[in-house]
């Protein structure tokens, strides 16, 4: 395992050991590029991960954040601060955007309140990506690789999808194991997904990525490592980053090239808090779209009171997917299109606490008395991005660090509340189908999808970053994660960080070894 | 964590799965009673007696399950009673929560206290208190005691950590059986 000097001023540190952190600094390691990575969070073993609602509390991002609009006053989002980031919860459903959604602008044509743009790059671009990230990862479904069996909460869902008239829909494209791969066991469908794998057999940066990464010696993971600020010199160039370790001591470790990969939330709260005199709001931030555009997807649930049991709780926690709504068809009255895929309750005290937020008395209890009839799912769909909802530093409250803990705004577009109305109702009449007794439809949970707040443009004046994610601004400064993206597609985001991020690291060793960085 | 540690606890996996299957407690369509004993409220630390039971009655008319008996939700009015003893702020919002509960029951039900209302009563005073800080506790305590008790998981069928037992690949988690042939 290598260890770099604060002063050595050749490395490029990645802040965050996430989906695109993670997975950027594997890469440029294995390309000889000496990385150093700096993670808030801590370093947990597959031991330390058990079955249960306590593993929220050890990995999840509790720091104070506070949520305006829709959003949880104090949890707006769901995030990790663990090394492997969020893809220590995260539920591994592994799809590819569909070519449309590339080209949102074109597409969709302009959506009044809406600040739509086409990406940079298109799907011929990003295939060769995917194609690796599908293999990394070991997707289901592709490489010839097997796809899971269905647990009964999927049957439901299929039946139902045949009942309405669906015609897509399958055990999904996961990055979990089907079979031994990758030196990782098969799934064995514990069925807690969302607390983190206990046997690993779902693909996270935290025993995948980080440790192929160290053993190249060229890559140094800092846990415990908090970054506050990214400094430059006279000419605009980043220089370095200053972060607080475990103690809370600061540091300040050079850098050649530097790498934002926090989330969508902690990216921009990092550029804007960079702010000097000769960037005064924030780096990276000319186009004034630095914070802007967050978009955590279209979301929302729904429950049901099945006839019979369906224990949910029973196997992979995103066990299957309908994919016929997530085509664009104007014809239903809005823009863009989502995804249906199976949700657990998360238990008790998940179901009785999710299903009816706030719901109580002897009606309700006697719905939670059928817990185990009950079947559930999750809409996720393409929101719009809108320039109110956004990152900004709060006003009010600073961390331990003194760094003023993030804002985040978001209020629905009419063309999400159109599609989640949608969605709510071809899901109730997919379980009513198979004579459900009652329904459930909720409103989103804290966001774990975090999305846009540093997009890439063509046009440097319409976004933060270019197609390789490397900033409009300065040549040396690079977003490395979902805040890159120019739109949310319907479909979940993390294959697509992992192929913009491996995309990244072969166009930043390019750069580096033609010195133009 | 090495290649090699992984192998091992797949092994250990494969040893321990497909062991005892899930018993299910419940018969029919209705559920047996759990086992449990009258609650006391004469133990209560911070909270009066009379405060424990409306306590007790409240969480019940909540979330009323009758196969629980009072003990359960006695449970509940102990861990707020542990709380109340150590937070002043918190004692105070209990006791004014309980006296509004209390004079509301006494106005509209002939002078009768909240634990002696039926449940529709019960129900009504409720809803006037729902949205205030002490209903909040309340509900986040009731929620939080009865359905994270162990037997209630057992009743209801939440089946808790599988790692243990290999996971459900041979437990059951493909077995549903209503379904129309597809
Ligand atoms: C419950 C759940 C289920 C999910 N399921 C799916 C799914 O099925 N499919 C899918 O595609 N996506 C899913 N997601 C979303 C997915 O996890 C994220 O999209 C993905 O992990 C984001 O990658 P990232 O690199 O942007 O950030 P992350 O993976 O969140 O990594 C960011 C890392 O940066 C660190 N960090 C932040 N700020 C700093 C700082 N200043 N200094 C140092 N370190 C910092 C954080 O601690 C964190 O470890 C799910 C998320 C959740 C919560
Ligand atoms: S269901 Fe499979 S992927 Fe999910 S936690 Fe279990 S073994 Fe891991």
């Amino acid at each position: 395992m290598a260890q770099f000097d604060l002063n050595d001023d050749s490395v490029v540190v990645i802040i965050g050991s996430g989906a695109g952190g993670g997975t950027l600094g594997n890469e440029l390691a294995q390309k000889g590029v000496k990385v150093v990575c700096l993670e808030a969070g801590k370093r947990l073993t597959l031991a330390d991960i058990t079955n249960g609602g306590e593993m929220f509390a050890k990995i999840s991002w509790l720091d104070p954040r506070e949520g305006s609009g829709d959003l949880d006053p104090n949890f707006p989002a769901w995030i990790c601060k663990t090394v492997g980031g969020t893809t220590v919860h995260w539920a591994a459903a592994s799809l590819r955007f569909q070519p449309h959604e590339f080209k949102a602008l074109t597409t969709y044509g302009r959506v009044q309140g809406a600040n739509l743009d086409d990406w940079p790059i298109s799907y011929e671009d990003l295939a060769p990506y995917y194609d690796l990230a599908e293999d990394k990862m070991g997707v289901t479904g592709t490489n010839g690789i097997p796809r899971l069996p269905g647990n009964n909460n999927y049957h439901v869902l299929a039946a139902g999808a045949k009942k309405v008239g669906y015609t897509d829909y399958h055990t999904g494209n996961m990055a979990i194991n089907s079979r031994v791969r990758d030196g990782r066991p098969a799934c064995r469908q514990l069925g807690f997904c969302m607390s983190g794998c206990a046997i690993g057999a779902k693909w996270s940066t935290l025993y995948t990525e980080v440790p192929k990464a160290e053993a190249t010696g060229n890559y140094e993971l800092r846990p415990e490592s908090m970054v506050i600020r990214i400094n430059h010199d006279a000419s605009g160039k980043v220089t370095g980053v200053v972060y607080a370790d475990a103690d809370g001591v600061m540091h300040e470790q050079k850098a050649r090239v530097v790498c934002v990969a926090g989330n969508s939330i902690e990216s921009p709260r990092l550029l804007l808090n960079s702010a000097s005199s000769m960037y005064p709001d924030g780096l990276a931030n000319s186009s004034g779209q630095v914070g802007r555009n967050y978009m955590p997807h279209l979301t929302g649930a729904v429950y049901a009171v099945m006839p019979g049991e369906v224990n949910l709780h029973r196997g992979t926690q995103m066990a299957g997917i309908i994919r016929d709504e997530s085509r664009y068809d104007a014809k239903r009255g809005f823009a863009a299109g989502y995804e249906l895929e199976t949700l657990p309750a998360f238990g008790l005290p998940g179901y009785p606490a999710y299903a009816k937020p706030g719901g109580w008395g002897r009606e309700y209890a006697r719905d939670i008395e059928a817990y185990r009839n009950v079947a559930g799912l999750w809409i996720v769909g393409e929101d719009m991005p809108q320039e109110i909802n956004r990152v900004t530093l709060s006003s009010k409250q600073k961390d331990r660090f003194g760094m003023p803990v993030a804002h985040v705004h978001k209020q629905d577009h009419p063309n999400d509340k159109a599609m989640r109305e949608h969605a709510w109702k071809q899901s109730t009449a997919l379980y009513e189908s198979l004579g459900a007794r009652k329904v459930y439809t909720r409103m989103p949970f804290s966001s774990t999808h975090n999305l846009g707040t540093n997009r890439q443009s063509s046009d440097a004046s319409s976004g933060v970053c270019n197609g390789f994610g490397q900033t409009h601004d300065i040549a040396n400064l690079f977003i490395s994660d979902g805040s890159q993206f120019t739109t949310s597609a319907a479909e979940n985001p993390t294959l697509t960080i992992v192929a913009l991020a491996i995309r990244q690291a072969e166009y930043i060793a390019g750069e580096m070894s033609r010195r133009s960085i | 964590m090495s290649n090699e540690d992984l192998e091992l606890r797949r092994r250990e996996f494969l040893k321990i799965a497909g062991g005892s299957a899930f018993m299910s407690l419940v018969a029919g369509a209705g559920f047996t009673a759990l086992p449990g004993t009258a609650w006391s409220a004469h133990h209560l630390k911070a909270l009066s007696e009379d405060e424990g039971k409306t306590l007790l009655a409240f969480a019940r008319t909540l979330f009323p399950h009758d196969f629980l008996a009072d003990s359960y939700y006695g449970n509940v009015v102990n861990a707020v009673d542990e709380k109340a003893a150590a937070d002043a702020a918190l004692r105070q919002q209990i006791t004014e929560g309980v006296a509004r509960v209390e004079r509301l029951s006494k106005k509209n039900f002939g002078d009768q206290s909240f634990h002696q209302l039926g449940e529709k009563a019960r129900t009504r005073v409720v809803k006037t208190v729902e949205g205030t800080p002490f209903f909040s506790t309340m509900y986040g305590e009731t929620l939080g005691g009865i359905y994270g008790h162990p037997d209630v998981w057992k009743v209801l069928g939440f089946e808790g950590s599988s790692v243990e037992h290999g996971g459900y690949l041979e437990r059951g988690f493909d077995d549903i059986s209503w379904l129309p042939k597809e």
